[in-house]
Formats: structure tokens, C-alpha cells, sequence
């Protein structure tokens, strides 16, 4: 009686299946949510919340003036601590979407009365933007698959090496936003094409403004965008649906982002743009040949009408763009964009951007290191996709395979790759496990025989029907099932140890692995910069290599030659002049700009490699790139780079030598080894006896891994 | 007549409504004479005086006002104003902070628009709140009385400007910034009387050609003087004899020149007994930048009062560093000796020379005469040592100066007095030798000297190496949480310098590790803190990240916490970090009674050996306490502030209080006593278990509402569509045909 009422008493409570799967679905996202977030903190947990790397400095301080002084000084800024004499206008030169979006999280944490830090928001904006990329994963698989295929793709984007090495806290970069963006902007596009709604292509529009203000790898959208239209028209696939779609979110998308100071005008007068507005163009065509069909019952007229209009079109765009090239309306394609489509165009012609150690073409290595499976799960995952061919899949294809074909050109690019490769994949895993389960369950339905698949490929499966002629059957699905766990397990813990090991170090704190096993952290970056925070004049300006500008205008707050933005070639090269050159040459130079003190980093102490000495050849390429009077081979023995003996006379007395290796020959690094030994080249150096007359030794860091030079003023003329 | 009791009554009427609490009240602007509001009257001046406009006199005389109203500039008619109070201050009394904080320019201000005023009085202002005489270019036309009495005002020299001055009556005042004073610059002048001025050395009757005449109004010179130095009493009196005797006496009436003599103070001062220090003895200690001075001297009362206190002197050079002054009482015979803790109050001696200041010791039990007393005194003194050569470089020693005076400076007559100075190390560059001087050691002794008059000195300047790391925290904000839940959260912002010689040119990382005993002797690397005990959760960070060289051990009584700057500091060089840290709450904060209950915290810097130029301490207590008050040993500047944490809707309150020089004596307990409903605490829980509800809320009401247009229904179903349906809806089911017939 009792159980009876009991009974009765919960069946209110009671879920029918449907609900069960809504909240097993939901359960399943708000953990991976989570998981997202969690598996990025390894870097506050093993070091502490803090900024990485170099250009997350430049964002956080603007973020940092972003709030301290509102919106419209920061797009009006005019910042006189970089680029010294030049000077930079931040409002025009940035992508604000990470600052603003950083601004109102913290703006909105202090309305609802959270006294958190703006740093601890600027460190957690890139995993906070990972989990929701996770939901648009989710729902984009949703969107080209089915829910299964969602979840999947969620997991796996979640954990993904390739997407957490630009997303860890900390990593407070404009890709950590950019990435949810591009994702989001190509869901709502794809829901857009998928209904032919105007809500969604408006939706897609406004995503691709949010993108549009976060990263300049808004162009890839722009441009797969209508090569996706382009593909659908030829393979017949045009409809009302693409029509409304596309023109909608190009149209307001297109004015939305002339709102971006940054972008301005770009959409109707740079060659990488135009692409979009030839599809645009072509698709009025495309609606007019339709009308004009409708209108014409006769199928010959119509032909011949279509041979012109046609070729009217074609003669008139590129007329139009020839025309538009020739008078200097439309630029032509930016180094950036061929060097991309051509990998060998960066190293012949713009070696400032061949010198990023990101913009290599990648290795095989780390495409294994940041995809694991996925790079086998991706072609399966293609061949659902062509099996079950749709407007939404043909769009993941292609998304897939251009951002591949980036992503090998490019060692960053694989951010931008990895959540296609997700997405596909999840489509691979998600069929593959849908149809063995299919196959397991099926036990007590008497099955008609069928046509049975090949099962040789590991991944492909056969489609729910079960042979009975093969008995072995059910137990080789139960055995790929487990396979196929196998393998999601492997990954999980590879994207994990990846992600511990490789990914959450700071590289501004240093750490390496003491006598005693022990760790040691070298924090010789901070201990300069904040020196020269705290005891240089306010106006000193620094010289140094640009890769540490944007570190020391942050944390050091003091005016930098040049940074990371590279925006002034020349500038740079003077810098590299200066480095390559003898003292006296040098001194000049220093004088012409202004420079109190001299910053360069050292690692022949503690054997750290990306030192400036490492780095040098580059300099003297880049500085002779401009001034022709530095010649790359004066610095070089038989093509051979080398800082002992034999190294080359223009080497051991050039200014980046003599600066890195002030004093070095009294030091005794290692044990049994001579003093001046170099750990970080292994060579005993070759100057040991170095004289500075123009500079002075300011402030060597515990680790010698920074060393700051005072430029002495002139000498008194009597 | 009438009209000032009109005026008198309309005020007592005003004030009273003040007090009931009625809103403003109409003032008439004909009201000219408000005067003679005697003491009975405790007063306050309404706060609307700024609109008696035509008000001409007003005399505030023996009333107990505590404040000007603010609208006091709009009096442009004003001819006279008797006092001016800028508030009371009073160093001791921390409620009555006003005074201290109304800046110098107030006064002058509020003079600029009174463009007739004749006659100013100032009395009793301190030059903490009066830095300066008022400036106004109308004021040097006008104003025919000028008054000053017992007010330190700092600086005089604006008086020159006066030239309409009729009469001038000077008593008791500091003369700062005026030396001389030419009685020519006041044509009009036929009245002075300056009675008890200190700095005042030189009286100038400019008689120069011509300009005799103007002393032709002199109606009354009357000069006081007493009490002034030896030295400086024999020129005044020359040349005030001279100007006397040049001056032509074409005056009028009887041109009174009173020339008080001067006795020593023993004679005259009813404030200081006959009193004799029979033995002093003084040991200075140089050993860190901290100058320790013991005091140990045996006081006789060779007069026939008793007497109650027994005072200190010290040159105005030394007060500013003065940290802190202690006084212990020596009691009983040789092994039974006994301390006890004596009140040591700065104050304020009428007849003063004028570069010295004075400390009161009160004595436990009046001193009879005959008797004698041994009483000890600490002080400490900082910023005293000056690095010379001001800059070094790295390999050499820090050198500095130590100035002091051989002979202390007492207002009493020294029998005998010997002083020790200990110096940090055997390395003495030199040292003023005054007979009989010996060094031994690190030791130099001075004396013993027989039988010195009162305020007599004489400079001693010792030269010496000293490496002891002079750290000084420029700015300490100590800001101290408390959690009813059980955790006093505290956070330390330190802004740190090495106050030492300044370093030069080359900072050598190789020297710096290869021979650390010759390179940066002065400089230092570590600092330690004394945290309280069962400290948890310790940061240590500035303002680009944390700072990963610091040790923390623990025991059962105390934590130390080693802090490393990032670099090495050398003379000159600035470091600035935060510390934080959490404690259990049990251990500071205790029930007074009821709701009531104080925090038991330590005020001072933790960090050991270290100058603290300015603390701020900030107690913030819970939101919803009351009624805060602070008990601190010594005397602070205190005022409340609301802050923002976590979850607050109407801010916690926040005790500041703050204090300047502060040496590691001062790690004193301190109580800070609040009121506090425990039910305060449920409020955040509260407001968050209410915010999840809602979202659950929403949630679900979402998931039960359906928000979609049914379009695709009416679609699938054309028919269900009712004749009289809205015609908009017709025509998107039109629409979506049309559309449906293309897709």
C-alpha cells in the first residue's frame, strides 16, 4: 500500500526518456564546461595568475588603461611610450574586441559588487571564451550532424592541445576570443543557410562584427565565406535559403566592420576583400538569371540569354577590379596574405615576419602533438561527411580542408584548424559509435540480411544491420567500441599531459629542475623590468630587441624603441643596425634616438637558448635588409655562426656581443670548465676582454638572463 | 544697542532652531552689529552666516565656538572680527580632527572678499592650522588693528605687507620668518606693543633721510621682552637701545620703551621648579639607522615646591625625528629595583627659547624638595644619520654624519654629564673632540662634565662608517579585514627605500657575487617580517606579479616571513610589494559586551628594523557594524571611509587611522571596539541562495514556456488557419509558401 502510494507520489517526478536524454544532454555540457575552464588553469596553478608571453602585455595594459580611463580615451589614445619618436595611436591600431570584452566582464563582475582584479579577468577571459566555445561546438555539430556528434565535438574541442596552447589562463590574446567568434560567426551563417531565416543571418552578421573587432584572422571568414557560396552555386545547390543568408550577413556585416578604425574602409578597397563582393555580385546575378528563367518559358532563349548575361558579368567584374587595381582603389594583397597562400614568399621578401618562430610552415610533429587522433579521425570524419552530403557539411568540409591547408603553412594556424578538425572528427566518432551501438542492441530483432559493410577500416562500421551470417559480429563491434574508447581515453590523457607540460608555462618565469630535483624558477624578466620601473626616470627610453617592447612598456612602464607590433620596418632595422654595429657606430645611433639605457637578454649563464646572441642573425638580416652597410656574411664564418675563437672579427666586436658578454670572461659557469664558457651554446667565448667606453653596465639580473646598459651621456667638449 | 540685541537674540533664536532640528530659517541681510555673544552662550554660528552680507562687527569673544561656518568669505562688509576659530586642535585629542586639516589657505580665503575689514584678531592658533597670515590686496588698505596673542603662526612675514597698521599687538608669539622688523614700513603705526616674541632678533627703526616723520604718530612703543638667550639678548637689547637713541622723539605723547630684564630661567618660570639633575648619563647608540638614545639622570628638587614634572628639551633639528619618547621611573634600592611607565607629553613652554621644543615627564608622586628622583628615558631618532658622501659607488662603505650637541640640552642646571656613543664598528673617520673626549672600541665617551647652566650645548658631529641596511618604508598601508566567519585578512602595501648613500654609476653583477663582503656593504637583500602566530595563506607580490623569493617558519608564538626583493637594494633604489595574510579570528577579535566587540591588533610596521615615514592603518569592519571607535597608546590622526567588497550593498566601514615617523616600538597593540549583529552575517548567503533560486527559476520557467511563432504548424496545416484570422498572419503564411516553393 505504502509502496503504492510512494510510487504514486513520485510519478510526477518520474522523467520520460525524452527528458532523461534533455538532462543527460545538459549534465554532459555543463560538465564539459567546466572541464574546458579547469584543464587551462594549469599555469595559475603551477606558477600564479599571471600575463604570458609578449603580446598578452600589450593587451592587458591597454585593458588596463581601457578601465582606469574609459572608453573614448582609450580609442583616442595616442601612447608615447612606444615606437619612441614615433609614437602609436592605439585606438587605430588595434582590435579592440578583446579590451572591451575584458572592460564590460570587469565592469559587470564590480555591478554585481566582485572586488576581482582586472588582472584576474584578463587572465581568465581566455578560458571563460574556451568554455563557450565548447556550447558552440556543441551546437554547430548539432547544427551539420546530429546532437551526438555535438557533445562529441564539444569534448573534443574542450581538450584539444592545438585550440588550449593559444587559451590557457593567462594566454590573454586576441585568438582566446577570436576563435569562440570565428566558430560562432560560421554556426549562426550555417543556421542561416540551414533555415534561410533573416534573424539568423543577421545573428551571423553580428557575430562576424564581434570578429571583425577581436582578430585580424577575420579575412579567413570573409573569404571561405563566399568560396563556400561559390562552391554551392556551381554545384547546383543555389537557393532562396543562400540568397537571404548571404546577402544579409554580408551587406550588414560589411558596415558593421567599417566600424572598427583598425578595419575602416578595407571591405571595399583591399584585393583580400573583394572576393566577397564578387559573390555578392554574382549572386544578384544569379537571382536575376532565375527571375529571368521564371519569366521565359523558352529553354533556348534562356540559354542565350544566360551565354551573355554571363559573360557581360564576368567582363564587368574584371574589368571593374582591373580597373580598380590599376588606379590604386583597390590595394593589392598585403605580404601577410601571399605569404600564407605561398609558404616561401615570407623568407625571400619579409623576414620580420619569416623571424616569428609561429609563422613557420609546421612540422608533422606538432601537428601529431596538438591533434593526437583527431589527425585519423579527420578523413573518417570526411567521409560521413560526403557520404550524407548537405549544405551544412559541405561547409565543415570546406572549412576543414582550407584551415588545414593554413594550418600547414603556418604553425599558428592550426588554432583556426583545430576546431573544424574537432568538428569532423566528431562526426567520424560520433557515426562510428552510433551504429555499433545500433549493431549491439539489435540482438532480438530478427534482421533481414543486408548487404554488410566492409569493416577492414577501423572506423567505418556497417549500417545497423547485422548478419547472421557472421556470429563474430556483434563481438567485433563490442571490440571497436572498446577500441574506440580506447583511443578517446589516450587522447584525453595525451591533451591533458600536453597541456600540463608544454602549454602553461609563462615564458616570462622561467623554471628548470634543480641538483636535487627541486624546482628552481628563474624570474630574471620581472626582476629587470620592475627595476626599471623603480629606479630609471619616468622618461628613460629602452633599447632592445622588439620582441621584449610590449614586456617592458607593461611591466616595466617605461618608452620603448620598438615592440611587437611591427608595424615600421625601418625602425626596427635602425634597432638591428644598432645591435650589429661596433660601439662608436652604435653610440651614434643610440644618441640619434634618444636611448638611455640598453636592454638585452643573455642565457649564457643558465643555458636559456632564445637569447638576443641566437637571435642575432636575424637582427643583421632585418637591419640589412634597410641599411645596406650590415652584410649578413661579415658575421659569419664559412656560412657557420659562431661566438668562440674563430668567430668572425665583426662578431666579437659588434654591440650585441660585447653587451652580452660584458665581464662574462671572469665568470665560471661550470664546473671544470674554463671561465666564459657559454651554456647556453656550449662554446668557451671569444672575447673575454671586453671594454665598454659609451655604456655602463645599470643592472644584471640574478640570473644574468637580462642585462641593462646605461648610455653614458657625451663626453664634455673643452 | 538695539540693534545688537536684536542681532543677539536672532542668533540665540537661530541657534536653537539649529538644534530642534528645523530646516534653514530666513535670514535678514540688514543685521550689522552681531556682537558680544558672551560665554554663557554655548554657541554654534549658524551656517547660513554667510548671508548677513552688511554684517559689520562680530565679536565672538569667550564663546566656546568650535568652527566657522563655511560661508564666512561672503561677509564683505566686515570690519571686525574678533576671533577667528579654526577649530581646536589639540595634539593629544584625536576626536577633534578639523582643525588640523584646515588648510592654511582658509584664513586667506576667507579674508579676500572682506574688503573692509579694520580690525583682525588671531588667538591661540597653532601653526597647524594657520600657516600663514592672510594675503589680501585689500587688506594691506584697510586693516588698522592687528592682534596676534599664543599663536605660533609660522610664518609672519606677510605682516610687512600691512601698511595701513595702526596698532600692532604682538604677545607670545613665534616671530618665524621675520628676523628683523622695520618699524618703517608701518607709516600709521602709533601703537606696538610686543611682548615674548623668540625669533625676533632685530628691531630696525629705518630712519633713513626724510622719512622720519613717519614716526610722528607714535602714540605708545612698549616692548616687552623676556626671557631670550644669552646671546641673542645682548644684541637685541643694542640695537633696541640704538633705535632709541636714534630714533627722533617727535612723538606725541610719552613714547614708552619698557625694557624687562632678563633673568635666567631658573628665577623666573613658576613651570619650572628649582629643580637640579644631579648625574645624567646619555648612551647613544649608532648601530643601525635608528638612533637609540638612553637617557638615565638623577633629578634633585633643590627648591621648596614640589614639583610634579620634570621637562625635556630637545632643538627643534631632533623633534622632527623624533620618533618616540619613553620615560621609566627607577624605583627603589639597588636589587629591588622597580620601572615604572611615566606619561610623557610634548608641550609648550611660554618663554622658551626658540629652538627647542619640550616633552613633560609626569612624575607618579610629586617630588618633595630634597628629595631626588632617577628617572630613564629612551628615544629613538630617525633620519638622523646623513650619508656623507652623499653618493657611493659600489665597492665603497657607507659613511655618515651623526650631529648632536656634547652637553644636553636641559632646562635645568646639570651637575654632572657624561654621553657614550656606541658605533657600529671600530671604523671612525673622525669626531669632534670635546675636552675630555676618549675612544675606545666602538665607544666614545664625552665628559664627564661638571656643572653647566641650563640650555647649554655644544656641537659634536661624529663621521663613521655605518652598513647596516637603512631601510625605510616611505608609505605602509596596512589595511585589516575582518570576516565574521573567521578570518582577519590583512594586506600590507609597502613602498620601500634604502634611505642610505645613494648609489653610483656601475652596478657589476659579477663583483656583486664574487666578493659580496667588499661590494654593496650598505646594500641589502633581505628583510624579515614578524607576522603573528597560526598565519596562513601568505603572499607576497607587487604590482607585476608574484615575487617568488620569500621563506616562510612557523612556531607556536611567532611566524617569520624572509622577504627578497627582486633585486639587491642599493642606496637610493625602491622596491614596492604587497603582503598579505590570514588569521584566525579567535585570536584578535574578542566581546566587549553585547553586540559590542573590539579588535586586538598590533599598529606597527612587521618588518624588523625599519622607519616608517607615513602608516596608514585601516580596520574594515564587517558590513553593518556601528558605532566605531579606536583605542590606540599614542596619538593618531583617525577618520572613517566606506569600502566595497565582496557582495556589499551598503559598504563596510573603515577605521583609518594614521600616523607619521613610526619606529618598530610602536608595535603596540591597538582595539578598535564596533558593534555587530551575528544576523549580519547570514546577508550574503543569503542574497546568493536567492540568486540561484531565481536562475533555477528562470530556468525552469523557460523550459515550460514555449516562446516559438508556430509558423511551421500553420504551415504543415493551412487549413486550421480560421477565416477570421489577422491578416498578418495570412500573409506570413504566404510568405513562408513562397519561401517553402523555392526551397
Amino acid at each position: 500500500m505504502s509502496s503504492t502510494m510512494t510510487s504514486d507520489l513520485l510519478k510526477p517526478f518520474k522523467l520520460k526518456t525524452k527528458q532523461q536524454e534533455l538532462l543527460i544532454r545538459v549534465s554532459i555540457l555543463c560538465l564539459v564546461y567546466i572541464l574546458a575552464f579547469i584543464t587551462r588553469l594549469f599555469s595559475v596553478l603551477r606558477y600564479e595568475s599571471m600575463i604570458h608571453e609578449f603580446d598578452p602585455y600589450f593587451n592587458y595594459r591597454t585593458t588596463l588603461y581601457l578601465t582606469q580611463n574609459g572608453f573614448y580615451d582609450f580609442w583616442n589614445w595616442f601612447d608615447s611610450e612606444s615606437w619612441y619618436p614615433l609614437g602609436r595611436i592605439i585606438g587605430g591600431t588595434l582590435y579592440p574586441g578583446l579590451m572591451v570584452t575584458a572592460a564590460l566582464i570587469y565592469r559587470l563582475l564590480h555591478f554585481l559588487r566582485f572586488a576581482v582584479h582586472i588582472r584576474e579577468v584578463c587572465v581568465l577571459t581566455a578560458p571563460f571564451f574556451a568554455s563557450n566555445t565548447t556550447l558552440v561546438a556543441y551546437f554547430f555539430g548539432k547544427e551539420i550532424w546530429d546532437t551526438g556528434a555535438g557533445l562529441v565535438a564539444a569534448i573534443l574541442i574542450a581538450v584539444c592541445p592545438g585550440y588550449i596552447s593559444r587559451s590557457v589562463a593567462g594566454s590573454y590574446d586576441n585568438e582566446g576570443v577570436a576563435i569562440f567568434a570565428l566558430l560562432f560567426t560560421f554556426y549562426l551563417f550555417v543556421k542561416a543557410v540551414n533555415t534561410g531565416s533573416l534573424a539568423w543571418g543577421l545573428a551571423s552578421a553580428f557575430g562576424y562584427f564581434y570578429m571583425v573587432s577581436a582578430w585580424g584572422g577575420y579575412v579567413f571568414i570573409i573569404n571561405l565565406i563566399p568560396l563556400y557560396v561559390l562552391v554551392l552555386l556551381i554545384t547546383g545547390r543555389y537557393s532562396m535559403r543562400l540568397y537571404v543568408a548571404y546577402n544579409s550577413m554580408y551587406i550588414l556585416g560589411m558596415l558593421l566592420a567599417m566600424q572598427i578604425r583598425f578595419v575602416g574602409f578595407q571591405h571595399v578597397q583591399s584585393g583580400e576583400h573583394m572576393a566577397a563582393m564578387g559573390v555578392f555580385f554574382l549572386m544578384q546575378v544569379f537571382y536575376f538569371l532565375d527571375w529571368v528563367k521564371y519569366m521565359l518559358s523558352d529553354t533556348k532563349l534562356f540559354q542565350a540569354f544566360l551565354r551573355i548575361t554571363v559573360t557581360c558579368a564576368v567582363a564587368v567584374g574584371a574589368i571593374a577590379l582591373g580597373v580598380g587595381t590599376v588606379s590604386g582603389y583597390i590595394s593589392p594583397w598585403t605580404g601577410r596574405f601571399y605569404s600564407l597562400l605561398d609558404p616561401t614568399y615570407a623568407k625571400d621578401h619579409i623576414p620580420i615576419i619569416a623571424s616569428v618562430s609561429e609563422h613557420q610552415p609546421t612540422a608533422w610533429s606538432s601537428f601529431m602533438f596538438d591533434f593526437h587522433i583527431l589527425l585519423f579521425l579527420f578523413p573518417a570524419g570526411l567521409y560521413f561527411c560526403f557520404k550524407r552530403l548537405s549544405d551544412a557539411t559541405i561547409f565543415i568540409v570546406m572549412y576543414g580542408l582550407t584551415s588545414m591547408y593554413f594550418a600547414g603553412v603556418m604553425v599558428r594556424l592550426i588554432l583556426v584548424a583545430t576546431p573544424a578538425v574537432c568538428l569532423i572528427s566528431a562526426i567520424a566518432v560520433s557515426a562510428t559509435v552510433k551504429n555499433l551501438t545500433v549493431l549491439l542492441r539489435s540482438k532480438n530483432k530478427v534482421v533481414q540480411t543486408g548487404s554488410t559493410k566492409g569493416t577492414s577500416s577501423g572506423k567505418a562500421s556497417s549500417k545497423g544491420s547485422l548478419d547472421q551470417s557472421q556470429p563474430f559480429q556483434k563481438n567485433g563491434a563490442m571490440a571497436l567500441l572498446f577500441g574506440a574508447f580506447y583511443l578517446l581515453s589516450k587522447y584525453a590523457t595525451h591533451c591533458t599531459w600536453v597541456t600540463s607540460e608544454a602549454y602553461s608555462s609563462p615564458s616570462i618565469v622561467l623554471a628548470a629542475r634543480g641538483a636535487h630535483g627541486n624546482r628552481v624558477i628563474f624570474d630574471d624578466y620581472r626582476e629587470a623590468y620592475f627595476w626599471l620601473r623603480q629606479n630609471t626616470p619616468q622618461d628613460a627610453k629602452i633599447m632592445s630587441w622588439w620582441d621584449y617592447g610590449y614586456q617592458i612598456t607593461a611591466m616595466g612602464n617605461r618608452t620603448v624603441i620598438v615592440d611587437n607590433n611591427t608595424w615600421n620596418n625601418t625602425h626596427i632595422a635602425t634597432v638591428g643596425r644598432a645591435m650589429s654595429s661596433y660601439e662608436d657606430e652604435a653610440y651614434e645611433i643610440m644618441r640619434s634616438l634618444d636611448v638611455d639605457y640598453v636592454l638585452v637578454v643573455f642565457g649564457g649563464v643558465t643555458g636559456y637558448s632564445s637569447d638576443d646572441i641566437n637571435k642575432f642573425l636575424w637582427m643583421v638580416r632585418i637591419g640589412g635588409g634597410v641599411f645596406p652597410v650590415i652584410k649578413e656574411p661579415d658575421y659569419l664564418v664559412n656560412g657557420e655562426y659562431r661566438v668562440d675563437k674563430g668567430a668572425a672579427p665583426k662578431m666579437l666586436n659588434c654591440l650585441m656581443y660585447k653587451l652580452s658578454y660584458y665581464r662574462f670572461g671572469e665568470l665560471v659557469t661550470e664546473y671544470g670548465k674554463p671561465p666564459g664558457y657559454d651554456r647556453a651554446r656550449g662554446v668557451e667565448i671569444g672575447n673575454k676582454d671586453i671594454k665598454l667606453e659609451h655604456l655602463e653596465e645599470a643592472f644584471t639580473t640574478s640570473n644574468w638572463i637580462v642585462r641593462i646598459y646605461k648610455v653614458k651621456p657625451p663626453n664634455n667638449r673643452w | 544697542m538695539e540693534e545688537e540685541e536684536r542681532g543677539n537674540e536672532y542668533l540665540k533664536d537661530l541657534t536653537s532652531r539649529v538644534e530642534s532640528g528645523a530646516k534653514t530659517c530666513k535670514v535678514t541681510k540688514k543685521i550689522r552689529h552681531l556682537a558680544n555673544i558672551q560665554e554663557e552662550y554655548d554657541v554654534q554660528l549658524p551656517e547660513d552666516m554667510g548671508r548677513l552680507i552688511n554684517m559689520h562687527h562680530l565679536d565672538i569673544r569667550g564663546t566656546r565656538i568650535k568652527k566657522m561656518p563655511a560661508g564666512m568669505g561672503k561677509l564683505k562688509d566686515l570690519k571686525v572680527l574678533t576671533n577667528f576659530v579654526l577649530g581646536k586642535h589639540d595634539g593629544s585629542s584625536i576626536g577633534e580632527h578639523d582643525g588640523s586639516r584646515i588648510n592654511n589657505s582658509v584664513l586667506e580665503q576667507m579674508m579676500q572678499p572682506c574688503t573692509s575689514l579694520e580690525k583682525l584678531y588671531i588667538y591661540k592658533c597653532s601653526e597647524l592650522s594657520l600657516r600663514s597670515l592672510p594675503e589680501g590686496s585689500s587688506l594691506a588698505m584697510t586693516l588698522k588693528q592687528l592682534r596676534i596673542e599664543e599663536s605660533n603662526v609660522l610664518n609672519d612675514s606677510k605682516i610687512l605687507m600691512y601698511a595701513s597698521l595702526e596698532s600692532l599687538h604682538i604677545e607670545k608669539s613665534r616671530f618665524n620668518g621675520v628676523e628683523s622688523f622695520p618699524l618703517g614700513s608701518f607709516p600709521l603705526l602709533n601703537s606696538v606693543r610686543i611682548k615674548s616674541c623668540q625669533v625676533l632678533k632685530w628691531i630696525i627703526g629705518t630712519m633713513e633721510g626724510e622719512k622720519k616723520s613717519h614716526f610722528k604718530h607714535f602714540l605708545k612703543l612698549d616692548f616687552v621682552i623676556t626671557k631670550l638667550k644669552a646671546t641673542e639678548r645682548e644684541s637685541l637689547f643694542a640695537v633696541a637701545a640704538s633705535t632709541a637713541m636714534e630714533a627722533p622723539i617727535r612723538a606725541r605723547h610719552t613714547l614708552f620703551l619698557s625694557l624687562f630684564s632678563l633673568f635666567f630661567f631658573l628665577s623666573t618660570s613658576s613651570s619650572l621648579p628649582n629643580l637640579v639633575i644631579a648625574d645624567a648619563e646619555r648612551r647613544i647608540d649608532l648601530a643601525s639607522h635608528i638612533v637609540k638614545v638612553y637617557l638615565t639622570f638623577k633629578v634633585e628638587n633643590a627648591g621648596s615646591t614640589p614639583a610634579s614634572e620634570v621637562i625635556l628639551a630637545f632643538p627643534t633639528t631632533q623633534v622632527d625625528h623624533l620618533a618616540t619618547v619613553e620615560a621609566l621611573a627607577t624605583k627603589g634600592k639597588r636589587k629591588k629595583t622597580t620601572l615604572i611607565r611615566l606619561e610623557v607629553k610634548p608641550t609648550e613652554l611660554p618663554d622658551a627659547p626658540n629652538d627647542t621644543r619640550y616633552f613633560t615627564i609626569s612624575l607618579a608622586n610629586p617630588l618633595n624638595s630634597g628629595e631626588s628622583i632617577t628617572l630613564e628615558v629612551l628615544y629613538l631618532l630617525t633620519h638622523s644619520l646623513e650619508p656623507f658622501p652623499a653618493e657611493i659607488g659600489q665597492s665603497e662603505p657607507q659613511l655618515v654624519i651623526y650631529r648632536d650637541s656634547a652637553l644636553i640640552l636641559s632646562p635645568y642646571h646639570v651637575k654632572q654629564q657624561t654621553t657614550f656613543l656606541k658605533t657600529p664598528s671600530t671604523k671612525v673617520e673622525s669626531f669632534t673632540t670635546v675636552e675630555p673626549t676618549y675612544r675606545a672600541g666602538t665607544e666614545i665617551k664625552y665628559g664627564p662634565y661638571e656643572d653647566r647652566p641650563p640650555y647649554s650645548s655644544s656641537p659634536l658631529l661624529v663621521h663613521f662608517e655605518n652598513n647596516s641596511p637603512f631601510a625605510v618604508v616611505e608609505e605602509l598601508v596596512r589595511e585589516i579585514e575582518i570576516s565574521h566567519w573567521g578570518n582577519v585578512q590583512v594586506t600590507e602595501q609597502y613602498t620601500l627605500v634604502h634611505a642610505g648613500a645613494r648609489h653610483k654609476g656601475v652596478f657589476s653583477r659579477v663583483d656583486y657575487q664574487s666578493r659580496p663582503s667588499f661590494n654593496g656593504a650598505s646594500s641589502f637583500r633581505y628583510l624579515l617580517a614578524r607576522l603573528p602566530p597560526r598565519v596562513h595563506s601568505v603572499y607576497y607580490r607587487d604590482e607585476i606579479g608574484n615575487i617568488s623569493s620569500s621563506h616562510l617558519r612557523k612556531d607556536s608564538r611567532k611566524s617569520e616571513l624572509e622577504i627578497e626583493p627582486r633585486y639587491p637594494l642599493f642606496g637610493g633604489w625602491k622596491a614596492t610589494f604587497v603582503i598579505g595574510y590570514g588569521l584566525p579570528l579567535q585570536d584578535f577579535l574578542f566581546e566587549s559586551s553585547g553586540d559590542r566587540r573590539y579588535l586586538n591588533f598590533t599598529f606597527g610596521c612587521p618588518l624588523l628594523e625599519t622607519v616608517v615615514d607615513k602608516l596608514t592603518v585601516k580596520v574594515v569592519l564587517p558590513e553593518g557594524s556601528k558605532e566605531p571607535s579606536a583605542v590606540v597608546p599614542f596619538p593618531v590622526e583617525q577618520h572613517l571611509e566606506t569600502k566595497y567588497s565582496y557582495l556589499d550593498v551598503v559598504g563596510r566601514t573603515v577605521v583609518v587611522l594614521e600616523k607619521k615617523n613610526v619606529v618598530p616600538v610602536h608595535n603596540s597593540h591597538f582595539q578598535v571596539y564596533y558593534t555587530f549583529k551575528p544576523i549580519f552575517m547570514l546577508a550574503e548567503p543569503l542574497m546568493l541562495a536567492v540568486a540561484f533560486f531565481l536562475f533555477f527559476v528562470a530556468c525552469i520557467a523557460y523550459l515550460h514556456i514555449d516562446l516559438s511563432i508556430q509558423l511551421l504548424r500553420i504551415v504543415s496545416t493551412p487549413i486550421n488557419i480560421d477565416s477570421d484570422s489577422d491578416d498578418d498572419i495570412f500573409l506570413v503564411t504566404t510568405k513562408v509558401l513562397w519561401w517553402c516553393k523555392h526551397v
